[in-house]
C-alpha cells in the first residue's frame, strides 16, 4: 500500500470496500482487459519479485531506518518504484525500443537527516524504455539511474542504488532477516467488494541494510533495518474514497504491524481497511477495520501545500501475544516529510517515525498519509 | 628644513588650484561660445543643422539596422531546452546521419559509473524534421522558400514532466482542451494522447493566426506526404517563460519517429546540467569533457555557445559583407560632416577673428568646435539608434530570408535592440563626428585675429591642396591598393577566411582614385572651356573648376567613393549572375526536378521514400534519371554537405562544371568509385584539400577515406560539397530514401503535363520543370542581393546630398562674388546656371573617376574578395545597364542639385553673417 499515491491517482476507480465477508467472486480480468490477481496463486521466485505487465499497477517500496557506523547518526529513507500499464496486453501500442507507450514508471525517494530535520526528496517520471524498465523474470527495476535489483549471485540479497537529485546517493545491500510475508487469504489481499479489487501483496517486513550514503559532501558507512513491499493489482479507487493512512511498524521485540485505513468522504473508516500483526516467525494475524483505531494526536500543517496531517498518529490495536489492546504513538522523526508538492502535484506525507508505548520507545515505523491536500486526481496536470 | 615639505605641498596645491581655476574658466568660455555662436548658427540655419543630423543618423541607422538584423537572423533557436527553459548546457549531434537510440543506453551506463556525470540533470533526446503548409489552389506557383515552414520536434512528453518539475515550468501538456484538467485524469485520456500518432502542440501565436483550437485538424506536408495533424494543445509557457517561436511544432518523440521514418533513431540529444555544475565553469567544462569522451563514438558534444558560434561562422562571410556595405553610408556621412564643419570655419572666420581679438584662446576655439561636432554626433546618433531599430524590423526579414534560403532555418521576424548595441551606435556616431570635426576644429583654432579683415577674399583659398602633393597621394594610395590586392586572406577563428587586405585595398584604391579625380578638376575645367562658344555662366563655372577649392575636391572624392562602391558591387553581382546563369545552364539539364514540398529552407532535408521515387522513375515517360541523397556531415574543420549521386548519370549528361576534371573515368563507375569522390571549389578553398588529396568522411557505418578525383564548380553552397556515388552512400547511411530526383523525359514528352500528373499523384512533392527551376534559382539569387542594392542606393543618395551641401557651402563662401555678379546684371537664373554647370562638371568628373574605380573594385571583388571569402571562381562581367544608369543619373542629379543650390545661393545677401 505504501507509496501508491501516483498510480492510484491515475486510476481513480479504486473500489469502495464494504463489509469484508462475504465478498463476491473475483473477475479474471478488469473491464479494460487487465488481469485480476487470483487466490491460490503459487508464487515462484525470483520470477514473482519481478514485473507483472499483465496487471495494471505494481510497486516496489523500500523504507528503513539507518545509522552511521560509529556515530549512530540516524537517517530515514524511502525509495519507491511504481509501474503503471497504459494499455492491456495485446493492444497495439509501442511496446519496444527506447520510448515505449505501454508502461509508465514513477520513482519517489526521500531521505531524512534526523539530527537536523533536513528532508531531501525527489520524483522522476519515465515511460518504459531506455530510462526506465523492470525485468519480468527477477527483480530489476530502474528509472533514471535509480535501481532496485535482486543479486543474481546471492539468493535473496537485494541492492538499492538511489540518488536524490545531486544532493545524496544511497547504496544499500538488503538481506531479509525474516521470511517473505504474503498478506491476505490464500495469497490474496481483497481491497473491497468489487470483483476486481484485490492485490498480491508481498512484503519483507524486516531486512538488514548496510551500505553507504553520500551526503553533505561526505560518504558515510551506514547500517540499519528496512521494509520492502511489492504489490501487484489492477484494482482502483472509487470517488467515494478520499485517501488512506498506512503504516509499517517494526517493533524491537522482532514483530511487525502492517496497517492501512481507507478513508471515506464522511471521514469514516472504510470496511476494507485492515491491520496485520507479523510475529517473529513471520506468521500473520489479520484484524478488520472495526478491530483497531487510528487517530491523530495533533495536526501538522504543511507550509507548502497547506494540508493538515493528523500527526503524531495514535494507534490502538489488539495485541495477539497478550490478548490485550495495545496503544502506540507513531511520532514523526521530522515534522516536514511531505512529498509530491511539485512533481506529481499530489502532496502526501510519508515519513520516518519512532513508535512509543506508554512513553517508551518500542520500535520504528514508516507512515503514509494521503488525500489530505484535496483530490488525488491531479496527476500530470 | 622641517617646513620645506609643507611648502612643497602648499605650492603643489596652489598649482592644482590655479589649474582647476583655469579649467573652469575655459569651460565657461567654451560653454559661452557654444551658446552664443554655435547655437545661434544652428538656430539661424535649422534646415542645414537638421540635414547634418539626418546624415549622421542615416549612416548610423543603416549600420545599426544591419547589425541588429544580422544578429537576429543568426540567433534563431537551435535547442529545444532553450525554448522551454532558456537553458541548454550541451548537445550531442552525430557526425553523419542520425544517432542510434543505443546512445541512450550508453549514457545510462555512463551515468551509473562516471562520477563526472553527476552534474547531469536532464537528458533530452530529440527528433527533428521539417514540415510546410501545403500549397493552396491559389498559390500553385509560389517560389521555393516562400511558404511557411515549420520545425517539427519530437520530444518525450513524459520526461518533460520532470523538466517542468525541476524548472518550475508550466506543466499543462496533458490537460488542455474543453474539459481541461479532467481530460488528463480521465481514465485513458492521458494515454490516448500518447497513442495518437499525429497529436501536435504549437505556439499560441500560431494557433491564433491559423485559427486552431485543441482538437482542430491541420494538414502539413512532411516528406512527400500530406499529414493531417490534430492539435493536442498549446506549447505551455508561463508569463515569465520564453515564448515558443511560431514555427515550432512539438510531438511525442516516438510518434514523430514513426511519422518521419526515424524509428530507433534520434537527431540529437540535449543536456541540462544541475545548478551547481552550471554555475561553476570548471565543473561544467569537466562534465562537457566527460560527455564528449563517453559519446565520442556517436558524435560531437558541444556547448550551445559553440553551436551558436558554428552557426555564426557559417554566415560570417555573408554578414561581414553586409556590415561593410552598411558602413558606406556612414563613411559618406562622416565626409559630409567634415565638409559642413569645414565650410562653417570659413564662414565664421570673421567671428572667430573677433573672438580671438577679444582674448579667446585657440584652445577654447578648438574645444568649442569639437563640442559642436560632438553635439551633432549625439543628436545624429540618438536619431540613428531609433531609425536603425525601425529599419532593422524591415531588413531582418530580408536577411533572415537569405539565411533561411542559403544556410539554415531562420525563424526571426523581429530584431530587438540591446542596450550595448545602442550604446555602440551612439559611440560610433560621436566618434565619427569628432573625427570629422577634428581638422575643422584645428583650422578654426588656427584663425588669427587678423582674419577679421580678411572677409570676402575667398576663405576656401586657404584650403587649397598643393596639386603635386595631391597627385603623389593619389598615386601612392592606388599603388598601396594594388599591393594589398595580392595579399592572402586573414583566417578567423573557426577557419573562416576574411579578406582584410582585400577590403583595405578597396578602401585605399577608392580613396586614391578620389584624390586623383579631384586633381583632374583644373584639367576638366580647361577642357570644358574648349567646348565651343560658351555663355558667361558656363565660362564662370569653368573658371571655378580651373582653380578648385579643397571642397570641390572633397565633393568629387565623395562621389567617386559612392559610385565606385555601387558600380563595383554591380560588377560583382553581374559577374555572379553571369557565372551562375552559365552554371545552371550546365547543371540543370534534366527536364523535371522533384523534391519534398517541405524543403522550404536550406536546413530542411525531407526525403522521398523508396516506394515513391521508384514509382516515379518507373514511369514510361522517364528516359533517364538521377537521384540525389543529401546530408550534412561533420568534418574536423566544420560541417559540410555530402551528396550522393549517380556518377554514371553525370558522365552521360555532364552537368558538372569542372575546374580540375578527373584524370580517369573510374569515378563515374559504381564498381570502381567506392573510395573516390569529387569536391566543389568551395570545399577546396575551405579545407585546402585538392585533387588527389584524401578526405575522411564520417558515416553511420564507419569512417570512409575518399580520394578526391576532381574539383567542380558549384555556386549553390559556399561551405563546400563532397559528391560520392549514391549507391555507396545509401549503403553507408543505411537508407533507400532520396532527397531529390532529376528526370530526363522521353523525347516528345510534355514536361508540363508530366509535372501536373506527378503533382496530382503526389501532393506532398514539389515538381519543377527545367524552366521553372532555373527561374527559381535566379529569383533566389536576386533575393539574396536585395539588401545589397538597397545599401548601395542609400550610399548614392547620401553622396548626392553631399554634392548639394558642398555646392551650397561653396556658394555661401562666394556671396561677395555673387553680389558682384548680381550688380553686374546677372539674373538669379543665370547664377543658378553657373552652379548647375559647376555641379554637372563636378559630377561628370566624379562619375568618370567613380566608374574607373568601379572597374578596379569590381575586379577586386570578383577575383580577390569573393574568391577569398566564398571560394568561388567567377567570370568577370560588366553589367552595362546599371553602369550606364549611374553614368547618366549622377551628372543629371548633380546638375539638378547644384541648380537648386544655385537658386538658393543667388538670394544670399552679401552682408548676412552666415
Amino acid at each position: 500500500m505504501g507509496g501508491a499515491v501516483f498510480l492510484l491517482s491515475l486510476s481513480p476507480q479504486y473500489p469502495c470496500g464494504g463489509a469484508q465477508p462475504p465478498l463476491p467472486p473475483l473477475a479474471e480480468r478488469t473491464a479494460d482487459g487487465f488481469l485480476v490477481p487470483q487466490p491460490g496463486h503459487t508464487f515462484q521466485f525470483p520470477r514473482d519479485h519481478g514485473s507483472h505487465p499483465g496487471f495494471k499497477v505494481e510497486w516496489w517500496y523500500v523504507t528503513g531506518h539507518l545509522f552511521e557506523v560509529g556515530t549512530k547518526e540516524r537517517f530515514g529513507f524511502q525509495a519507491t518504484f511504481f509501474r503503471r500499464a497504459g494499455a492491456p496486453p495485446g493492444e497495439a501500442v509501442k511496446k519496444s525500443g527506447a520510448f515505449r507507450s505501454d508502461q509508465l514508471f514513477l520513482f519517489h525517494a526521500a531521505l531524512l537527516e534526523v539530527r537536523s530535520g533536513n528532508f531531501l526528496h525527489t520524483e522522476r517520471l519515465s515511460r518504459a524504455g531506455w530510462d526506465a524498465s523492470s525485468a519480468e523474470d527477477t527483480l530489476d527495476v530502474q528509472l533514471n539511474g535509480n535501481r532496485l535489483f535482486l543479486d543474481p549471485a546471492q539468493p535473496e540479497t537485494f541492492h538499492l542504488d538511489t540518488r536524490i537529485r545531486n544532493d545524496a546517493r544511497l547504496q544499500l545491500t538488503l538481506r531479509p532477516s525474516k521470511p517473505l510475508v504474503v498478506f491476505g487469504e490464500d495469497g490474496l489481499s481483497r481491497k473491497g467488494d468489487s470483483p476486481e479489487a484485490a492485490s498480491w501483496y508481498l512484503t519483507f517486513p524486516r531486512l538488514a541494510a548496510e551500505g553507504q550514503l553520500q551526503f553533505g559532501g561526505r560518504t558515510l558507512r551506514i547500517g540499519g533495518e528496512a521494509w520492502m513491499d511489492h504489490e501487484i493489482s489492477s484494482s482502483q479507487l472509487t470517488q467515494e474514497q478520499t485517501g488512506w493512512d498506512w503504516a509499517g511498524i517494526q517493533f524491537e521485540d522482532g514483530r511487525e504491524i502492517m496497517v492501512y485505513r481507507l478513508r471515506r468522504k464522511d471521514g469514516s473508516t472504510d470496511p476494507a481497511s485492515a491491520l496485520f500483526w507479523v510475529d517473529a516467525a513471520g506468521k500473520t494475524v489479520r484484524f478488520g477495520a472495526d478491530a483497531f483505531r487510528w487517530e491523530g494526536a495533533a495536526q501538522w500543517r504543511s507550509p507548502r501545500s497547506g494540508a493538515s496531517y493528523p500527526l503524531p498518529v495514535r494507534l490502538s490495536v489488539p495485541d495477539p501475544s497478550s490478548g490485550q489492546n495495545a496503544d502506540f504513538v507513531l511520532e514523526p522523526l521530522g515534522a516536514d516529510q511531505e512529498l509530491g508538492d511539485s512533481g506529481s502535484g499530489i502532496p502526501y506525507w510519508e515519513g520516518a517515525c519512532r513508535v512509543k508505548s506508554n512513553g517508551k520507545v518500542v520500535g520504528s515505523a514508516y507512515v503514509e498519509l494521503t488525500g489530505y491536500a484535496g483530490s488525488l486526481n491531479r496527476a500530470l496536470k | 628644513m622641517k617646513e620645506a615639505p609643507a611648502q612643497v605641498v602648499v605650492k603643489q596645491e596652489g598649482t592644482r588650484a590655479s589649474k582647476s581655476a583655469v579649467d573652469q574658466g575655459r569651460a565657461r568660455v567654451v560653454f559661452m561660445l557654444l551658446r552664443q555662436c554655435t547655437w545661434r548658427h544652428w538656430r539661424h540655419q535649422p534646415r542645414r543643422t537638421a540635414l547634418l543630423v539626418l546624415l549622421v543618423s542615416i549612416g548610423v541607422s543603416v549600420f545599426l539596422s544591419m547589425r541588429l538584423a544580422n544578429r537576429a537572423a543568426v540567433a534563431s533557436f537551435t535547442q529545444f531546452a532553450e525554448v522551454l527553459t532558456q537553458q541548454s548546457d550541451a548537445v550531442l549531434t552525430p557526425r553523419a546521419g542520425l544517432l542510434s537510440e543505443t546512445v541512450l543506453d550508453q549514457l545510462k551506463a555512463a551515468r551509473q559509473s562516471e562520477e563526472g556525470l553527476s552534474g547531469l540533470e536532464e537528458i533530452i533526446p530529440i527528433v527533428e524534421t521539417s514540415a510546410a503548409l501545403p500549397r493552396s489552389r491559389t498559390d500553385r506557383e509560389q517560389g521555393i522558400g516562400s511558404r511557411t515552414s515549420f520545425t517539427l520536434l519530437g520530444v518525450d512528453l513524459i520526461s518533460l514532466q520532470n523538466l517542468a518539475t525541476s524548472k518550475n515550468l508550466d506543466r499543462s501538456w496533458f490537460s488542455q482542451g474543453s474539459n481541461g484538467e479532467a481530460a488528463a485524469s480521465q481514465e485513458g485520456g492521458f494515454w490516448k494522447l500518447l497513442e495518437r500518432p499525429t497529436a501536435i502542440f504549437c505556439a499560441q501565436s500560431l494557433a491564433e493566426e491559423e485559427g486552431l483550437q485543441v482538437g482542430s485538424k491541420w494538414s502539413l506536408i512532411m516528406g512527400e506526404r500530406t499529414v493531417e495533424f490534430e492539435l493536442a494543445g498549446i506549447i505551455p509557457s508561463r508569463p515569465d517563460q520564453p515564448t515558443a517561436p511560431k514555427n515550432l511544432l512539438v510531438m511525442d518523440l516516438p510518434a514523430l519517429q514513426v511519422l518521419s521514418g526515424k524509428e530507433g533513431r534520434l537527431d540529437r540529444v540535449e543536456f541540462l546540467f544541475n545548478r551547481s555544475t552550471r554555475t561553476t565553469p570548471a565543473q561544467a567544462e569537466r562534465t562537457l569533457a566527460v560527455l564528449s569522451r563517453t559519446l565520442e563514438a556517436f558524435g560531437n558534444v558541444r556547448s550551445p555557445e559553440s553551436r551558436q558560434a558554428a552557426a555564426e561562422v557559417m554566415t560570417r562571410g555573408f554578414r561581414l559583407n553586409l556590415t561593410i556595405l552598411s558602413l558606406i553610408a556612414l563613411l559618406v556621412g562622416l565626409y559630409l560632416i567634415f565638409q559642413a564643419l569645414d565650410a562653417a570655419v570659413v564662414k565664421r572666420k570673421t567671428e572667430i577673428g573677433i573672438l580671438r581679438a577679444m582674448g579667446v584662446t585657440a584652445a577654447e576655439v578648438r574645444w568649442a568646435w569639437l563640442w559642436e561636432a560632438l553635439l551633432l554626433g549625439c543628436a545624429g546618433g540618438a536619431a540613428g539608434v531609433l531609425g536603425g531599430w525601425a529599419l532593422a524590423q524591415g531588413t531582418v526579414r530580408a536577411v533572415s530570408q537569405t539565411v533561411n534560403t542559403l544556410y539554415y532555418a531562420s525563424n526571426t521576424t523581429a530584431a530587438a535592440l540591446h542596450l550595448d548595441e545602442a550604446m555602440g551606435a551612439m559611440l560610433l556616431a560621436i566618434t565619427s563626428s569628432l573625427v570629422a570635426g577634428w581638422l575643422p576644429a584645428k583650422r578654426a583654432a588656427a584663425t588669427l585675429p587678423a582674419q577679421l579683415w580678411a572677409q570676402g577674399t575667398g576663405g576656401s583659398a586657404v584650403l587649397k591642396t598643393p596639386t603635386q602633393r595631391g597627385w603623389l597621394w593619389g598615386f601612392g594610395l592606388a599603388a598601396a591598393a594594388a599591393v594589398l590586392a595580392f595579399c592572402p586572406p586573414l583566417i578567423l577563428e573557426g577557419g573562416t577566411p576574411f579578406s582584410l587586405a582585400g577590403y583595405a585595398s578597396a578602401f585605399l584604391g577608392i580613396l586614391g582614385v578620389g584624390v586623383l579625380a579631384g586633381e583632374t578638376l583644373p584639367s576638366a575645367g580647361w577642357l570644358a572651356a574648349r567646348l565651343g562658344k560658351l555663355s558667361p555662366a558656363r565660362r564662370l563655372a569653368n573658371s571655378h573648376l580651373r582653380q578648385p577649392s579643397s571642397r570641390h575636391r572633397w565633393a568629387v572624392a565623395g562621389l567617386v567613393c559612392a559610385i565606385a562602391m555601387t558600380g563595383g558591387m554591380a560588377i560583382l553581382v553581374g559577374s555572379f549572375e553571369s557565372s551562375v546563369s552559365g552554371w545552371i545552364r550546365l547543371a540543370l539539364q534534366s527536364d523535371i526536378y522533384i523534391t519534398s514540398d517541405a524543403n522550404q529552407n536550406a536546413s530542411a532535408n525531407s526525403h522521398m521514400a523508396a516506394s515513391t521515387w521508384k514509382g516515379i522513375t518507373a514511369e514510361a515517360a522517364v528516359a533517364d534519371w538521377d537521384g540525389l541523397l543529401i546530408t550534412r556531415v561533420e568534418l574536423p574543420g566544420g560541417p559540410v554537405r555530402l551528396n550522393g549521386t549517380d556518377m554514371a548519370f553525370n558522365k552521360r549528361h555532364e552537368p558538372l562544371l569542372w575546374l580540375d576534371p578527373p584524370r580517369t573515368d573510374a569515378v563515374f563507375s559504381a564498381d570502381q568509385n567506392e573510395d573516390l569522390c569529387v569536391v566543389s571549389e568551395s570545399f577546396t578553398a575551405r579545407f585546402r584539400i585538392y585533387r588527389e588529396g584524401t578526405v575522411r568522411v564520417p558515416t553511420p557505418t564507419g569512417e570512409r577515406t575518399l580520394k578526391v578525383a576532381g574539383v567542380y564548380t558549384d555556386y549553390g553552397d559556399d561551405k563546400g560539397i563532397i559528391l560520392v556515388d549514391r549507391r555507396h552512400m545509401q549503403r553507408w547511411f543505411e537508407t533507400d530514401q532520396l532527397s531529390t530526383l532529376a528526370l530526363v523525359l522521353q523525347p516528345g514528352t510534355d514536361a508540363e503535363a508530366f509535372r501536373a500528373q506527378t503533382r496530382a499523384a503526389y501532393p506532398g512533392l514539389a515538381v519543377y520543370t527545367n524552366a521553372h527551376l532555373r527561374a527559381e534559382v535566379m529569383r533566389i539569387f536576386q533575393q539574396t542581393f536585395a539588401i545589397t542594392y538597397a545599401l548601395e542606393g542609400i550610399g548614392v543618395l547620401v553622396a548626392l546630398a553631399g554634392l548639394g551641401t558642398t555646392l551650397a557651402s561653396v556658394l555661401a563662401e562666394r556671396r561677395a562674388e555673387l553680389t558682384t555678379l548680381r550688380a553686374l546684371g546677372m539674373s538669379h537664373a543665370e547664377i543658378a546656371q553657373v552652379a548647375a554647370w559647376e555641379g554637372a562638371l563636378l559630377s561628370v568628373v566624379g562619375t568618370l573617376g567613380g566608374l574607373l574605380a568601379s572597374a578596379g573594385l569590381g575586379a577586386l571583388l570578383v577575383f580577390v574578395i569573393n574568391k577569398q571569402t566564398f571560394g568561388w571562381t567567377l567570370q568577370l562581367a560588366l553589367p552595362l545597364p546599371p553602369l550606364l544608369f549611374l553614368a547618366l543619373l549622377i551628372p543629371a542629379s548633380g546638375a539638378l542639385v547644384a541648380w537648386t543650390a544655385g537658386r538658393w545661393g543667388a538670394d544670399l545677401p552679401v552682408d548676412r553673417a552666415d
